[in-house]
């Protein structure tokens, strides 16, 4: 079945089966591997990517469903060499670790602050608790939105 | 076969091609796990494209399309200031990601004991509406659900939407999980409550995850009905859940955990 | 104490960050060779028993099915994924598949399909008929019947006779699962020149080489190992789990072939933390004295053997490390069961001990009326004192130190009282653990390190080094940078590759990366910067380093140019091969104080602040120490709190989803300030000790400790799930 979408603004006519997961289409057909899976269900938020300017689970969305809408994923966040000041918070406040969360976290953020210029620690943690972490124990993530809120008030 | 139907009239013709029950995505986030244990069915039909579905209407009724999501519920304004306590619960399903794409129609058809929805629907008295290739019908959302995760959706029919007429009244939700947030109800409890000068006027009390769906406590509303807030006491809750579930494991627990919902209650109606 | 050092304790990010948050990070996950297939495993569905038959053919009929592997097609080697050194005696008992599945979770076949996703299908279709056994699920019964796979016994002193005030408890540990957001995975292909190659997130490539070459009964120069990049380990990917079978299955289909675990499959098909019960006895002084203590370990090693005997002795080898216990014996004893397998995980046996000590400890303070820090501070070990198991020096130990400040930085002894608002209760406490710095005096613990100058100035170094997103090449390229003046970005550190990597003894275990490899990359180092400047002086006549240049008599040269003199010159290069052994084991200390908010109604519990102390020697890098300690205070309260692989009765797992296996999310975790105690240690690079285990040791007592002063209830198994705190409400 045919699908037309947009991934990171590039445009995109597929063939594709009915039963393929929005992740599967993301990862595998298009080759964006910087999204990860790691629970397949929904709990743990690796996935996250950004439609209509909310953070959703790829794991748990068809493909096709994306039939005529824009998608956002990790890997549109700096298109170009500049990085998105919530990455650049990221490295400078060391919130990462592993790395297998961070895109997911990153897209979480980012969908919160296209809505919200000036969250709420409160509301960071609510915007990021479909977002597990096993390495950093959180407190330099919320360090690190904390910080680009601080910095886009500038 | 995967059908996306973007007006009624394409969803009558699809809903006549299909089968089977459970064959629906919307927001897909109860369906993608029935897939991964059940594998994709033949013909699916895709309701999220279905504009009819969608919007949020005030008119006597409340009137809310089966498709929106968890997250345009809680910023509706309408329902804000129409059922306050839907947002309320809204927001303690799942989590931001969760939200953002799970629908209210979901939440119901899915018909899960624990849903965080469903208990203040049955507090709300709402009705659920349902489109299907032989027509529209509406019911009681008690009689909609039947067991966990059963309902009374024939093959070929959707929830469209849900309808009830607005009260005025406090409200309260809570819920029991296993964590702060992002957690499955062990336990949660919807109230509406009209007081006036300390006197229960008039309430309307629902539970879900006590039993295989959730259930208006009609006997605790008529004890309460006419009596004065600090009637609402533990006892009477405590039976409740030895009423029933008397042989489950889980009962003990419940049993004094749900104090924690009827002092979260009366915090509420004392302001 | 601060020291003047230009990189060492300095916060510099992990070297991989910025693929890390431009998603470019490339996971084995990520990868796709040429011509790859893909596999899906059978687990069994059942916890003990016997495949009767299996029915393949709707499987095989799936389009894209290439082929299905049964327990016939299975290598007949019998192995032990815990096996890390040739030489290394173990129970074998592990097949790649099996016909007479232990646990629910055991492998007993695999598809290998076109896509992932028909691999997937194909599992679904395949009907297996099983004879049924009875599972063995309760170790207190195989106790009982001196069932054991494994036992020792430790003793210092006399127990028996002596004499004082008698505390015992007896305090069950659950199982868990390790949780790394990255499943498990592995790619594997048989490149050019026949040389079968493992791309995998591990912790000892050369571990997976042994254990693969073993069971596929091939040289081990024929079998390659590439560490990709690990998205989270703690212990779960410190052995070779599905890296043989995928191994097994590319040589087979002589296609690469790429398995990738589910997080249901990681759960019940992977490691998890041994649950124990112990039983502890300790004879008290009325003054608040050890005399003596007797723990009584039982560990549940799971289905198989894998680390069942070095895990029992791990812990106990930690008993007699913190406190001044003249008269103690350890006794342990191993089980199986038809549960999920035991393995390495964050502590590797320490979190366990010392939930049923440090418990126990506490219990003994509110018996004597005293307050616990002080009771500990009276039995404390002190810095170079003797362990009384004959365990390797406890070296520059400061848990004295630890406690001390930390009770003052949180206030201790004003925040004592729980204050109770009708529902809600706050109340503090605090525990302390000991843990080690690699495997010094216990097994082998060494590496070489190849190390070069070169002409353009820059440093490459090469050893087996394997970063689990700690940190490890940064903290590698801090302390050469350090010694050779030179800044980090001008080095450059890969991970291992056993093809090209010199070899390493034991790879990322026992807390022995930063203390051992990190020593040797700055023995290394300081070997080449005196060949640097033996070289510089036979052509210059002297001159020194200074902030990244050669100063000579008259000027300065830089690097390079040095390089190229001496190359040029000289006829020679300025690199070695460096071989270090570890020379230490020292204790290393984390004390956890901690304040929560329980809920009396529904018997939640939050904890809302963390002060951990970590005995630290001297941080590498502070941004490190302090996120090592966050996440393993995150672990930590989820093993106190909510986390367990729960195995019902019949034994089939309940647990086997992250809906249903709690860790801690970002609304549940507190601030956890972290304090370094930096009193340097003799052996370690720059004085530091280890920190990525010994973090996690401590904390669950304290929060475990934390809700029994608070509610004045007894938690004798752990998790203190809300069930169990209001049950033991009720019975108050």
């Amino acid at each position: 079945m045919i699908l037309i979408t947009e991934v990171n603004d590039v445009a995109y006519e597929l063939d594709v089966k009915e039963d393929l997961r929005l992740i599967d289409l993301i990862r595998d057909v298009i080759g964006l591997t910087g999204t990860k899976e790691g629970c397949s269900e929904g709990e743990c938020g690796a996935c996250t990517i950004i439609i209509d300017e909310r953070a959703v689970n790829s794991c748990m969305m068809m493909a096709h469903q994306v039939h005529g809408k824009k998608v956002y994923t990790i890997e549109s966040l700096n298109k170009d060499a500049t990085l998105d000041q919530l990455q650049q918070s990221f490295i400078e406040k060391g919130a990462v670790q592993c790395g297998f969360c961070t895109p997911g976290m990153l897209m979480s953020a980012k969908a919160l602050l296209l809505r919200d210029k000036n969250p709420s620690e409160a509301a960071i943690k609510k915007a990021l608790e479909g977002n597990l972490c096993r390495c950093t124990g959180y407190n330099k993530i919320l360090d690190a939105v904390n910080h680009t809120v601080e910095v886009m008030k500038e | 076969m995967y059908y996306r139907p973007k007006t009624l009239t394409e969803l009558k013709e699809n809903l006549s091609q299909i089968h089977t029950l459970n064959c629906f995505l919307s927001g897909c986030t109860d369906m993608v796990l029935k897939m991964k244990k059940d594998g994709t069915p033949e013909k699916m039909i895709d309701l999220s494209y279905l504009d009819a579905l969608k919007g949020i209407s005030y008119d006597d009724n409340l009137f809310i399309g089966a498709g929106t999501t968890l997250t345009e519920i809680i910023e509706s304004d309408l329902i804000k200031k129409h059922a306050p306590i839907l947002c309320l619960a809204a927001d303690q399903v799942g989590s931001t990601q969760i939200r953002n794409t799970a629908t209210i129609g979901g939440n119901i058809a899915n018909a899960f004991a624990g849903a965080d929805m469903i208990p203040p629907l049955y507090a709300l008295e709402a009705n659920i509406h349902i489109y299907g290739k032989e027509g529209e019908r509406v019911m009681k959302i008690q009689d909609f659900i039947i067991d966990n995760r059963v309902n009374a959706l024939q093959i070929g029919e959707i929830v469209s939407g849900i309808s009830f007429k607005p009260l005025d009244y406090n409200y309260y939700f809570g819920k029991i999980g296993s964590r702060t947030r992002v957690t499955i109800s062990k336990l949660n409890m919807a109230a509406l409550v009209d007081v006036k000068d300390d006197v229960i006027k008039d309430i309307k009390l629902s539970f879900g995850a006590l039993g295989k769906t959730a259930f208006r406590a009609e006997n605790i509303e008529s004890q309460l009905m006419g009596q004065p807030i600090h009637a609402i006491h533990d006892e009477l809750f405590m039976n409740l859940v030895d009423e029933k579930i008397p042989t489950r494991a889980s009962r003990h627990y419940k049993r004094e955990a749900i104090k924690a919902l009827v002092y979260e209650l009366v915090e509420e109606l004392r302001g | 104490m601060s020291r003047d050092y230009k990189y060492i304790g300095k916060n510099v990010p992990i070297h991989d960050i910025h693929e890390k948050v431009s998603g470019k990070m490339k996971y084995a996950c990520d990868m796709a060779l040429p011509d790859m297939v893909h596999g899906s495993l059978i687990l069994s569905d059942i916890p003990h028993g016997k495949v009767k038959s299996m029915d393949v053919s709707k499987a095989e009929a799936l389009e894209g099915v290439l082929k299905v592997f049964t327990p016939a097609d299975s290598p007949k080697v019998k192995y032990n994924s815990h096996k890390w050194y040739a030489g290394h005696t173990t129970v074998d008992d592990e097949l790649i598949f099996t016909d007479h599945p232990k646990h629910v979770g055991d492998r007993i076949g695999a598809v290998i399909a076109t896509s992932k996703i028909i691999a997937d299908k194909a599992v679904k279709l395949i009907q297996i008929e099983y004879d049924n056994m009875e599972p063995i699920l309760d170790i207190r019964k195989l106790k009982e019947e001196n069932k054991q796979v494994f036992e020792k016994k430790m003793t210092c002193g006399d127990y028996q006779s002596s004499e004082g005030m008698l505390f015992k408890d007896t305090i069950h540990t659950q199982r868990v699962h390790h949780a790394a957001m990255e499943t498990h995975v592995s790619v594997a292909s048989v490149e050019q020149g026949d040389v079968l190659t493992i791309w995998a997130p591990c912790q000892v490539a050369f571990q997976v080489r042994l254990v693969v070459a073993q069971v596929l009964e091939m040289p081990l120069n024929k079998v390659r190992v590439i560490k990709s990049t690990m998205g989270g380990s703690f212990g779960g990917k410190g052995q070779p789990i599905i890296e043989p079978v995928a191994a097994f299955l590319a040589k087979a289909m002589n296609r690469p072939v790429k398995l990738v675990l589910n997080r249901q499959e990681t759960i019940i098909g992977s490691r998890t933390r041994n649950p124990v019960i112990g039983t502890v006895e300790s004879v008290v002084s009325s003054d608040g004295l050890f005399i003596g203590r007797h723990i009584d370990m039982a560990v549940d090693a799971g289905a198989y053997f894998t680390n069942a005997d070095a895990v029992a002795m791990a812990m106990g080898k930690k008993s007699s490390r913190m406190y001044h216990i003249p008269n103690q014996i350890y006794d342990v004893t191993s089980y199986l069961t038809n549960g999920p397998i035991g393995g390495a995980c964050r502590g590797y046996g320490s979190p366990q001990l010392h939930a049923v000590t440090e418990i126990h400890i506490d219990r003994i303070a509110r018996k004597l009326n005293m307050d616990p820090v002080d009771l500990r501070m009276k039995n404390f070990l002190k810095p170079f004192d003797e362990d009384l198991f004959g365990g390797p020096e406890l070296g520059n130990a400061r848990i004295i130190e630890c406690v001390e400040r930390g009770r003052e930085k949180f206030d201790w002894d004003n925040r004592q009282s729980s204050k109770d608002d009708g529902r809600y209760i706050t109340s503090v406490g605090m525990a302390c653990a000991t843990h080690g710095n690699g495997y010094f005096s216990a097994f082998q613990d060494y590496l070489t390190l190849y190390i070069r100058l070169d002409e353009d100035g820059q440093v490459f170094m090469n050893a087996g080094f394997h970063d689990q997103g700690c940190g490890t090449i940064t903290t590698m390229k801090q302390i050469v940078g350090e010694v050779l003046e030179i800044p980090m970005e001008k080095i450059f550190i890969p991970e291992v590759d056993t093809l090209v990597s010199p070899f390493d003894s034991a790879g990322t275990q026992a807390s022995r990366v930063t203390y051992v490899c990190g020593r040797g990359a700055y023995e290394a180092a300081s070997e080449i910067k005196n060949q640097f400047l033996d070289a510089v002086t036979k052509i210059h006549g002297g001159g020194h380093l200074e902030d990244g240049r050669v100063v000579l008599k008259d000027r300065s040269i830089t690097y390079a140019e040095a390089v190229i003199d001496i190359q040029n010159k000289l006829n020679i290069d300025i690199s070695t091969s460096y071989k270090y052994q570890a020379k230490s084991n020292p204790a290393v200390y984390a004390v956890n104080f901690v304040e929560t908010k329980i809920d009396t109604l529904t018997g939640l519990v939050q904890v809302t602040d963390v002060l951990a102390v970590q005995d630290i020697g001297q941080a590498i890098n502070k941004g490190f120490v302090e996120g090592q300690v966050q996440g393993a205070i995150q672990m930590g309260i989820g093993y106190a709190l909510t986390e367990e692989v729960k195995v019902d009765d019949k034994g089939y797992i309940k647990s086997d989803s992250f809906a249903k296996y709690h860790v801690v999310n970002m609304p549940d975790m507190p601030r956890v300030e972290v304090m370094m105690v930096e009193e340097p240690d003799d052996h370690g690079p720059f004085g530091a000790k280890s920190v990525g285990e010994i973090s996690t040791c401590a904390m669950a007592p304290a929060v475990i400790n934390a809700i029994e002063r608070g509610l004045g209830i007894e938690i004798d198994s752990m998790p203190a799930t809300p069930e169990k705190i209001l049950e033991a409400l009720s019975k108050r």
